[in-house]
């Protein structure tokens, strides 16, 4: 079965392109959101596998979200910053610029 | 004064003299009183007349020089009943009592001489009606016309009624005068409570005296000798009073010389608090005329308001060479003594002027320190604007770029093409990495969303040597965390570049409404602040901020940045 993602970032052009960039990794895109209300209002409803969360939403951290997410849902935090500008601790986190084919494989193999 | 004024004023002084001996010469050679109440007596007369007079020319626009000369006069007119003519003793028994009619008079209109309201107007032509009883209660007096000329009607019974009525009203009366002025008393500022207070001592002294008096008579029928005096004597103290409460003004303006010279050799500094204590006013506001703006400042140059009409104070404009310098915020009773206040306006003219210059300096300082502040905050705020579009604009469009190529190099087999569009993608890596730390160095987006004490730990993970951070994680306005992240970086960057240390520490915390802000190593110690550190550049900041930084840097024993900021 395929693993489910739900993808939650408020640029346009990155959803569009991670929603290629995870179909073409064999994930099943659920859904796509533009900040955080409408990303947990998505997660409750879709119970996607993995939420692709970016660190800065227009309304709430990233970070404070997954918080609220429910449980059984796994997070990948992403953002243009690095982790140590952020303050990520040991948050499962990606650059964007680091988001490949070979790493969402290898995030789908250990989220499934 | 004019030539009639002066006649006039020489005829009182001396047919003044010889009207108050007469008046009270009969008690002393009729011996109906103590002989020894004589000069009580004469005291009470003379000096009623004399300080009403003195009065009177000091304060020819209050009634109350007048009044008290005028109960001095009935006082002795009361007295002339001692001599054995039956006319002098219907008259001075006519006027017996009279004069505390009007003293009851000038306790209600004191301190203007004005009584104003209706209700106190009704009220003292209600007390002179009980003059109206007096002469009244002589007609009926039970003895012959040969002793009494005015007893036309022999009614004892009347008479002894009138006395009754008469005697409560006198009290009433005089007790309601002296509610009104201990009223005004409790309610007034200290400028009208140094009027106000001697006479109200004056008045309770003889109202107590005069009680004890009346008490006494009503046990044992009739006076002793002794009680004559208490009442006597509180009599002597009331027209010194209404007196020494009204001159008072003259005699501060007597002071106004001190003042000056107090002014001279303290420094203009003191010059409210020198104007508070020559006016006797410590509420007392000085304003600075802002230069041409009609706004004033204190002497610390911040904006001092003025009063509404009809509150407590009022202004007094000083002016110099027809160019206004000031205005003193002062209670209001003070207007009732223009003289005093416009001697001291007058006196303190060119002190004044000097200190309106340093408060217009201090003034120019303050704006000038918040000019700097709202630059350093519009230019943060600039900075995390600026972060926030690259964040947001080249640096998402460069991320989606580098998305496509990734998934196009996964489309594509040619191996030319594959190399070409790996390095494409070392250059797009190397591009996103470069503006990543150009937008870290015009704003760290950290400090915006977590605050400075997860910055500082950030800043401490890159620095080379072990860094250990103490912060309880409290947020500070941004402005103050902006300037301490800043702090806190060029101290880091000081520590690897000159002090050899083999660890920092880094502390945040707060007290007394400072942000305190504390970068230490254990290197060589030894620097120096203002060359080369980039720490002068950051005292700049922190001071725009008006908060300090401290550098301690002993040779051989470390360096310690210290920043302190308002932060409430």
């Amino acid at each position: 079965m395929r693993t489910t993602v739900l993808i939650v970032d408020d640029h346009p052009s990155f959803r569009r392109l991670a929603r290629r960039l995870f179909e073409e990794a064999g994930f099943t895109v659920v859904g796509e959101a533009r900040d955080g209300q409408s990303a947990l209002d998505s997660a409750r409803a879709l119970r996607p596998d993995l939420v692709l969360l970016d660190v800065m939403l227009p309304d709430i951290s990233g970070i404070e979200l997954a918080e609220r997410l429910p449980p059984e849902v796994s997070v990948l935090l992403v953002s243009s910053r690095s982790a140590e500008d952020l303050a990520i601790g040991s948050r499962r986190f990606l650059r964007k610029d680091e988001l490949t084919l070979d790493r969402l494989r290898a995030v789908a193999g250990g989220t499934g | 004064m004019t030539g009639r004024a002066r006649l006039g004023w020489y005829c009182v002084l001396v047919a003044g003299p010889l009207f108050v001996v007469f008046g009270e010469l009969g008690f002393w050679l009729n011996g109906i009183t103590p002989r020894e109440t004589f000069p009580l007596d004469l005291g009470v007369s003379s000096l009623s007349i004399a300080s009403g007079l003195v009065l009177w020319r000091l304060r020819p626009d209050n009634r109350t020089g007048a009044l008290l000369a005028l109960s001095g006069v009935l006082w002795t007119i009361g007295g002339i009943r001692a001599y054995r003519d039956p006319w002098a003793f219907g008259v001075g028994q006519c006027f017996d009592g009279s004069q505390d009619l009007v003293l009851a008079h000038l306790l209600i209109a004191y301190p203007t001489g004005r009584l104003g309201r209706r209700s106190l107007r009704v009220l003292v032509t209600a007390g002179y009606g009980l003059f109206v009883l007096g002469v009244v209660k002589t007609a009926t007096m039970d003895m012959p016309r040969q002793f009494n000329a005015f007893a036309v009607w022999h009614a004892p019974r009347v008479h002894s009624a009138l006395g009754t009525i008469g005697s409560v009203g006198a009290g009433v009366y005089a007790t309601t005068g002296i509610a009104i002025v201990g009223s005004r008393w409790l309610r007034a500022g200290t400028t009208r409570r140094r009027v106000l207070g001697p006479v109200l001592l004056a008045a309770l002294l003889f109202a107590f005296a005069d009680a004890v008096d009346q008490i006494v008579l009503a046990i044992t029928g009739s006076e002793p000798d002794v009680v004559f005096f208490p009442p006597l004597v509180a009599r002597l103290v009331i027209p010194l009073a209404f007196l020494f409460g009204l001159a008072r003004a003259r005699l501060d303006r007597v002071a106004v010389g001190d003042l000056v010279r107090e002014l001279d050799a303290s420094g203009a500094e003191t010059m409210q608090s020198a104007l508070a204590r020559a006016l006797h006013d410590p509420g007392l506001r000085v304003g600075y005329r802002l230069g041409d703006r009609d706004a004033f400042i204190d002497s610390d140059g911040r904006p001092l308001a003025l009063p509404v009409d009809g509150s407590d104070h009022a202004v007094t404009y000083v002016s110099r060479n027809d160019v206004q310098l000031a205005a003193i915020v002062h209670e209001r009773a003070l207007l009732e003594q223009p003289a005093l206040v416009e001697a001291v306006s007058a006196a303190v003219g060119l002190a004044l002027d000097n200190e309106r210059l340093h408060a217009q300096l201090r003034n120019q300082l303050q704006e000038l320190r918040a000019s700097r502040t709202r630059l350093v905050r519009t230019a943060d705020s600039e900075r995390r604007r600026l972060e926030r579009d690259l964040h947001d604009g080249a640096q998402q469009r460069l991320l989606a770029l580098g998305l496509a190529l990734n998934m196009l190099r996964a489309r594509v087999r040619d191996d030319d093409a594959v190399q070409l569009l790996a390095e494409a993608q070392e250059e797009l890596a190397t591009a996103v990495r470069e503006l990543r730390e150009l937008a870290r160095g015009i704003h760290p987006a950290i400090l915006s969303d977590q605050g400075l004490a997860a910055a500082a730990r950030t800043l401490a993970t890159r620095c080379a040597v072990p860094v250990e951070v103490t912060a309880n994680g409290r947020r500070f306005p941004p402005a103050v965390e902006t300037a301490g992240y800043y702090v806190i970086a060029e101290a880091l960057a000081n520590v690897i570049r000159y002090s050899g240390a083999s660890r920092a520490w880094i502390e945040i915390g707060e007290a007394n409404g400072l942000a305190l802000i504390a970068v230490g190593d254990d290197g060589v110690g030894g620097a120096d602040a203002g060359v080369g550190t980039g720490l002068a550049g950051l005292a700049d900041r922190v001071g725009a901020l008006d908060g300090r930084l401290v550098v301690t840097s002993a040779p051989g024993s470390g360096t310690t940045v210290r920043a302190e900021i308002p932060c409430a």
